[in-house]
Formats: structure tokens, sequence, C-alpha cells
């Protein structure tokens, strides 16, 4: 049972790192961010 | 079409006039705002909703003296309000935000609004602080004078909103029965001549002379502080004082909490191990996730320490001070006295202070600021710079007992960046970034007490921004970084600990060869790795890999403990040097690539700032081996 929950957290870590790495080097989304004045950055959160 | 979207107001004014404080107050955001020009540096949209009911949406603009636009922040303004901004429709109303204390400035550029021939309307805003300098300000005057409504506002209080709010109103109905077609066809702007701004400086004169009555001696306090604080020697001895005492406050004031922090971190892991089964959840759970997050959370009462300091600071308006008692310094190496905001927002992170560089002008005073904005110590460096000192640096006070060594030492490393950060900029400044000095020009606002509710609230979001990223990017990294640390697992027979099989141990044996000449083993060549998404992990990465090397018996107690049973005095101090230069940000090359519109500066700071840190540490390793005898 601990294996699995292991196994999903693992998982869904793994998708939150890689759609975080995506952000941050997909120029249009962060300029598109930029434009909506969220005000945050990738860099400080 | 503008007639089927809710109207678009902009907020337009000089620099430091409240914009961002007004739409806060209009929308219920929580942009940053402080005491100082320059702290917008792109638009910002919102959407609220006028006592009418009708949809509003509003765009902050970065403060301008005239649409001429000198600078990347003047820019957006002049490109929003004129509609040049691609795929963006002309504003259909302007709110003009001028401070009531600066009418002389503000009204220039009010003047140059006016004959864009779009619906405006004049906040005046500040007025509490013009009344507190002696000023009275007869709105009913100025708005005949000027030709546009005039609503006296305290945005920072949200005074006088309602009535602001109520003019909005008032103006959009009026264009509606007018027709926004006719309102948009009358816009029309060409670059003010010489003769212009004479003429605009002659009619302000005037109408300061008609509608406001000015004390004969306004603003003593300020007066008397700036001869004080912006004395050459004296001034300079004040803010080295107060930045020392800042890195004093920052180990001192937050000890309490920390220890408070680690204590509950400690008591969490013994619950866990005593109430659950042995399992990769319980290792997840106490190795990966306490000894990794909690390691980087503790440090959290440290970085609110440091930023209450540059709040108050900032809001008290002393900053601006600060920028100008520094702008000889700055000149003596090239860079330009506006380049002192954006090295400073550089302390919270790189990355807004990168942006903030908008505010110069010239190009290449823009890059050598920019490419000595990652030698700021960062707040993501702080857990590092902590944990070794508190591992390495004893405890004690020096100099006569009046100082504490963690924070001298603290002190010194910051000193050390923004020493090294003047050098770079002196050596590019005289090769790759040539060029002539310009002399620096900057508004000195008036000083204020810092109000509790905006620094509580600054406090707030950046404690708030501090837990989420732990809770979710920091997160995430620990728990792949448990992952790789305890799989695949020891064959039969092992003698070593566990991690030493592990994915991550064969990664931190690979690179080990490359950072063993600087004094680094294999935990910190594998730690450095995620420390390039956020350098803050390299505390989590240490914490995780160290407890998982705990083979049951020497190695329990806190990270910082373990460390200086497990480490020489020659690395750490080679680690804290690298640390001073750090080049390794992804966030920090990326936005340099978007600011700067270029591949070729982001991949020379990474080279550049790699070979300081490398060779930083070398030297340090050496010099303190053969020093300490080793």
């Amino acid at each position: 049972m601990q294996a699995v929950i292991v196994g999903v957290i693992v998982a869904a870590s793994v998708v939150i790192l890689a759609r975080k790495l995506w952000k941050t080097f997909r120029r249009r989304c962060a300029d598109k961010k930029k434009a909506e004045g969220c005000g945050k950055c990738s860099g400080c959160g | 079409m503008a007639e089927q979207k809710p109207p678009r107001i902009a907020l337009v004014g000089n620099p430091n006039s409240g914009k961002t404080a007004l739409f806060n107050a209009l929308t219920g955001s929580r942009q940053k705002v402080a005491n100082y020009a320059g702290v917008t540096v792109e638009k910002k949209e919102g959407l609220f909703v006028s006592p009418a009911g009708t949809k509003v949406r509003v765009v902050d603009l970065p403060g301008t003296y005239s649409l001429r636009a000198r600078s990347p922040d003047e820019a957006v303004t002049r490109d929003v309000v004129l509609g040049r901004m691609d795929g963006e429709a002309i504003p259909d109303a302007i709110v003009f935000v001028a401070d009531a204390t600066n009418l002389r400035q503000n009204l220039r550029l009010a003047l140059e609004m006016r004959r864009l021939g779009r619906p405006i309307i004049l906040a005046l805003n500040m007025m509490d602080a013009a009344e507190k300098q002696g000023m009275t300000v007869d709105p009913a005057e100025l708005s005949a004078e000027l030709g546009m409504p005039v609503v006296g506002t305290i945005a920072i209080e949200k005074g006088g909103i309602e009535g602001l709010l109520a003019q909005i109103d008032r103006t959009i109905q009026v264009a509606e029965v007018e027709g926004w077609a006719s309102v948009h066809a009358e816009c029309g702007w060409s670059e003010p001549s010489s003769h212009d701004l004479r003429d605009y400086h002659r009619q302000v004169e005037g109408i300061l002379a008609r509608a406001v009555q000015v004390p004969p001696k306004p603003h003593v306090l300020t007066r008397r502080l700036d001869k004080l604080l912006l004395h050459p020697a004296l001034g300079l001895a004040i803010l080295m004082t107060i930045l020392f005492l800042m890195f004093q406050g920052v180990f001192a004031w937050a000890q309490y909490p920390m220890n408070l922090i680690d204590s509950g971190l400690t008591a969490l892991t013994g619950l866990i191990t005593s109430n659950m089964a042995d399992g990769p959840l319980r290792s997840l759970i106490t190795d990966g996730v306490i000894a990794g997050v909690g390691t980087v959370i503790m440090f959290l009462p440290q970085i609110l320490v440091l930023f209450l300091f540059i709040q108050l600071l900032e809001d008290s308006g002393y900053m601006a001070r600060a920028a100008f008692l520094l702008d000889k310094l700055m000149g003596g190496v090239g860079l330009h006295g506006r380049a002192f905001i954006p090295l400073l927002s550089s302390f919270a992170c790189a990355v807004p202070g990168i942006m903030a560089a908008r505010v110069i002008e010239n190009r290449t005073d823009r890059i050598a600021t920019i490419m000595i904005a990652p030698l700021m110590t960062c707040s993501a460096r702080l857990p590092v710079y902590t944990l070794l000192i508190a591992a390495f640096v004893p405890n004690r006070a020096v100099l006569g007992g009046w100082v504490g060594l963690p924070g001298l030492v603290m002190f010194s490393l910051y000193a050390a960046g923004i020493i090294s950060g003047l050098l770079v900029a002196f050596v590019m400044k005289r090769t790759v970034l040539k060029g002539a000095r310009e002399p620096l020009l900057m508004e000195l606002p008036a000083y204020r007490l810092p109000r509790l509710r905006n620094v509580s609230l600054g406090l707030y979001d950046r404690a708030r921004a501090f837990l989420t990223r732990a809770g979710t990017t920091i997160f995430a990294m620990m728990v792949l970084v448990w992952f790789l640390a305890s799989f695949p697992a020891p064959p039969d027979g092992a003698t070593e600990a566990a991690i030493r099989y592990s994915a991550a141990g064969a990664i931190g044996h690979a690179l080990a060869p490359l950072l063993a000449p600087v004094g680094f083993n294999w935990q910190i060549a594998l730690a450095l790795v995620p420390g390039m998404a956020a350098r803050e992990v390299v505390v989590g990465v240490l914490g995780t890999v160290y407890a998982l090397s705990d083979t049951g018996e020497a190695l329990r107690g806190s990270l910082s403990t373990v460390l200086a049973q497990s480490w020489s005095l020659p690395t750490a101090l080679s680690l804290l040097a690298w640390y001073v230069f750090a080049p390794q940000c992804l966030a920090t090359l990326t936005v340099v690539r978007r600011e700067l519109n270029s591949r070729f500066w982001p991949v020379a700071m990474f080279f550049f700032l790699s070979a300081l840190a490398y060779g930083a540490a070398y030297a340090t390793f050496h010099i303190s081996t053969w020093l300490l005898g080793g």
C-alpha cells in the first residue's frame, strides 16, 4: 500500500516539475502572464 | 469592438504618484507599492464594477514624465496610451494620477495628456500629505483651469475612491451618449517641441498661482532629514550602519522562531517514526519531505526579517536617498545611478530586479546592470548561507562584544557579492559595454512613516509566495530527489549507506571529479543540479541526502550539526564563495533572454558567472586549506 501511494506522489511530482519547466521556457506563455499582470515570475513564486 | 467589451481606463501619471495604490484600491488587487519612483515597469490589468453596475477594465501603467518615452518602461505607457501596443485597443478614458504635493511637475504631463483629446479625469492623489505640508488645493478651480474633472484621493487608504468611481461612471455615460467611435477618433499626439514644453511650464505656473496655495517653507522635516541623510560622509556612514543592523537582525531576531520550527519538525519526525510502519512512504515523509522541504521552510523567519527591513526602508522614502548616496560609487564603476533600484530588487530575486532595469534608458547601461544583477545575493541564497554559517561559524560576540560573528560573516558575504558586481561592471563598462556616463536625475520622495497595513501585506505576500513555492516546486523536487536517492535499492550484502547505490548516488559520483578541485564532495555536486531550478533546494537536497546516508548511528541531529561533522572548514568556505556568484538559476537566464531579446547575453552570463564561481571557490578552498595547515 505504501509503495502505491509513493508511486502516485512521485508521478504527480514529475508532472508538476514538467509543467513548471514548460512554463519557464515557453516564451509565449510567460509574455501572456506578463500581459495579464500577475506580477509574478517563475523565479520568485 | 469597444462597445461590446467593458470600457477600459488607463492610469497614467508621473512616477511615484500613487497609480498602483489607486489600481489596488479600485480592483482589490495587491500589486507592490513603495515610496520611490520606478516600482512599476510593466502594465497590469484588472477589473472592477462601478457603482452604476458597469464592468470597467483598468490598466496600471509605469510612471512617465512625458509621452516622449526615453526608457523601455516609459515606452510601455506611451504605446498603451496611444494605442500602438500590438493587439490592444486604445484606452477609452484616462485617469491621470497626480501627486498633490508635487503639482508643478505632475501638471506638465497632465497638459500633454489633455492634448490627446480623450476623456480624462484628474485624480489628485496624496491629498493628506499635501494638507500636512500646509498646501491648499482648490479642486474646482483646478478643474476649471485644466478643463477636466478633478477628484481628491488618498489611494493608499482608499480615500476618495467613491468620488472617483462616481466620476468614472459620469465619464462613461457621456462617452456612451456621444458614441465611443467619436471618442476614439479624436485621439492625436505629436512629440512636444521645446516651444510646447516652455508653454506647458508657463501654463502650469499660472494654474498653480490660481488654484494652489503653498506655505512659504514647504516640508521642513524632509529638508532637515535630507541634510543629515544625504551628507556625503555622514549619509554613507548611516547607510552602512542600517545595512549592518539589517544583517545582525536577520540572525538575532529570527533565531527563536527558527528553533521553534526545528523542534516542531524533529517532533513530527519522531511521531511518524514511532507510529508508522517502516516502508517507502515513511521514508518519503521523514527523509524526503521533512528533512528536505522542512529544512527549507525553517528559513522563512530570516527571509521575513530581511524583507521587513527592506519594506520599512522602501515605505519611508529612504531607498531613493540610498540610490542618490551611491550614485558617485556607481558612477565610479560606470554604472548609471538608476541601476541602484534594479540591483536592490535583486536582493529579493534577480528576476524582478532584471525587469526593473527597464527604468534605465541607455541600452549598454541596462545590459551592464542586468549582467551584475545575479551577483546581488537573492533571498534564495539566504538559507544556504545561514546553514553553513550555523554549522561552521561560532555564535559569539566580536568587536568588543557589540557585534555577533554570524551576522558579521553574513554581512561580509552580501558585501562580497556587491563588490564583485561593481568590479564586473567596472571591467564591462571599459571593454565590451563602453559608453558615456549619463547623469542621474531622480525624484526624491517626501519621507513618511511606513504604513502598518502596507508592511504587513508585503510580508504576508512574501511568506505566502515562499510557502507556495515550498509546497509545490520544492516539494515536487524533493520527492524526486528522494526517489532518485532511494532507488535502485542496495544489492544484497551491501556495506555502505543505501544512497551510495542509488541513481542519485551515481549522479553525484559522476559529477564529483568535476568539482573535487574546489573541495566539493559528491553530495554537494548532486545538490547543485536541482539547485539550478531553485537555489534554496540545495539545502533541502543536503537534508534528504544526509538523512538517507544515516547508517543508524552518528548522523542524528540538525543538518548544520551533521555538516559540521562531515565537511571540512575549507569545503564549507568554498561552497559559500561559490554561492556568492551562484550562476545556476534557470529563471534568471530565461528572463535575461526575454528582457534583452538576445541569446548571447544569457549564455555569456552563465559562462562568466560559472567561471567566477569556480575560480572563487577554488581559490577559497586552496588558500583556506593552506592557512589551516590541511
